[in-house]
């Protein structure tokens, strides 16, 4: 084991995993699963297998470049975020590859923070079978506002989404941070193959290419390709607001199997008395689920 | 809510298992009774509900 030194305003956790070396400027040592991000830092190695969370970032306004390198989960759900970040603004996270956790960057609360140049594959979190993992997503936001989202690869994650957005808190996104999900932009991303469902299958799977939750507002989505995802390609629920999509190619939506009998319950909702330009009426019955490429008013009862 | 100048092609193969357990599969769709106050348009698409998710669009 290396001893761990401190670089900068470094805070270290317990060592697991491989130990990067030391690299140039702005590059921290001794960094390993779990380590908490203070200061510009670039990696100079792989860091994984991590049994829980990989980096989290504990200071506002830096630079996190994973330098081409590699953060990396264990198959198994219940590994958390590869990158994780709550009540931070002003961040980046760039230029690297985050797998097999149950999220590739979790952004909880806070504002303003970028995450650009990142491959986030294989994340694939579960929620059946007693065994419920925090996230599910390739990028997850959740209650935090004015995000960048660009230029990243999101593929294979699961069981919700390439990219969600959250505002409500429930047993999916379990967390005790509240407040909006606003704001963000979602922009220049290719997000593929995100089908898995909350069992680790297809033939139940509710997972979006990009989901906007319940109450989510001022989202921007341009420019994406959304391929192949497991129910929509883009889907927005009931109460998500003044959203724009624009100019995102969305193709094959997989369609790839039937809900489970929870999403065939009736439901009714009243119609809206929020203001026009809000989307939150939906009065009828739905009788099954949908499978679009842009979706807009899913109830949240379809979810399973 | 601004649905603009998306290409959504080539979706919503139905499914070759249980389809029974399928509703609509489409490439725009808007489940909202005339589109609420939703503004789409010029979209390129293959399938669509309802029709007002084609204004100014194209089906290819």
């Amino acid at each position: 084991m290396t001893r761990p030194r401190k670089f900068g305003t470094l805070l270290l956790a317990a060592l697991a995993g491989t130990l990067p070396t030391v690299g140039g400027v702005g590059a921290q040592v001794g960094l390993s699963c779990g380590s908490t991000i203070t200061a510009d830092t670039t990696l100079t190695a792989d860091i994984g297998p991590c049994p829980s969370f990989g980096l989290i970032v504990g200071a506002d306004d830096i630079t996190l470049d994973l330098g081409g390198h590699r953060v990396f989960g264990t198959p198994q759900p219940l590994d958390n975020a590869g990158v994780y970040m709550k009540g931070r603004s002003g961040v980046t996270v760039r230029n690297g590859t985050i797998n097999a956790f149950d999220a590739g960057v979790a952004i909880e609360g806070g504002s303003g923070n970028t995450v650009t140049g990142i491959r986030a594959v294989d994340n694939i979190g579960r929620f059946s079978g007693g065994v419920n993992s925090r996230f599910g997503d390739g990028i997850a936001i959740m209650s935090s506002t004015n995000n960048r989202i660009t230029k990243n690869l999101l593929r294979n994650n699961a069981p919700y989404s390439g990219v969600g957005v959250y505002t409500l808190i429930d047993s999916n996104h379990p967390r005790d941070t509240s407040g909006p999900a606003s704001g963000n932009l979602i922009d220049s991303n290719d997000i593929l193959d995100n089908r898995l469902g909350r069992d680790g299958s297809l033939g139940s799977t509710d997972n979006d290419g990009i989901r906007l939750e319940t109450n989510t507002t001022g989202t921007v989505i341009t420019n994406n390709r959304v391929n192949n995802s497991g129910l929509d390609g883009i889907a927005l629920f009931v109460g998500s607001a003044d959203t724009v999509i624009r100019n995102n190619q969305v193709t094959t939506t997989a369609c790839t199997g039937p809900q489970p009998a929870t999403a065939t319950a009736s439901w009714s909702v009243a119609p809206r008395t929020a203001p026009s330009s809000r989307t939150t009426s939906f009065a009828g019955t739905a009788t099954t689920a949908s499978s679009c490429a842009i979706l807009l008013g899913r109830c949240p009862e379809q979810r399973t | 809510m601004r649905v603009v100048g998306n290409t959504s092609v080539g979706n919503a193969v139905r499914p070759t298992i249980n389809s029974a357990n399928f509703g609509p599969a489409y490439d725009l769709y808007d489940r909202n009774v005339d589109c609420d106050a939703n503004t789409w348009f010029g979209n390129r698409y293959r399938t669509f509900n309802p029709p007002c998710v084609t204004n100014g669009g194209q089906q290819v």
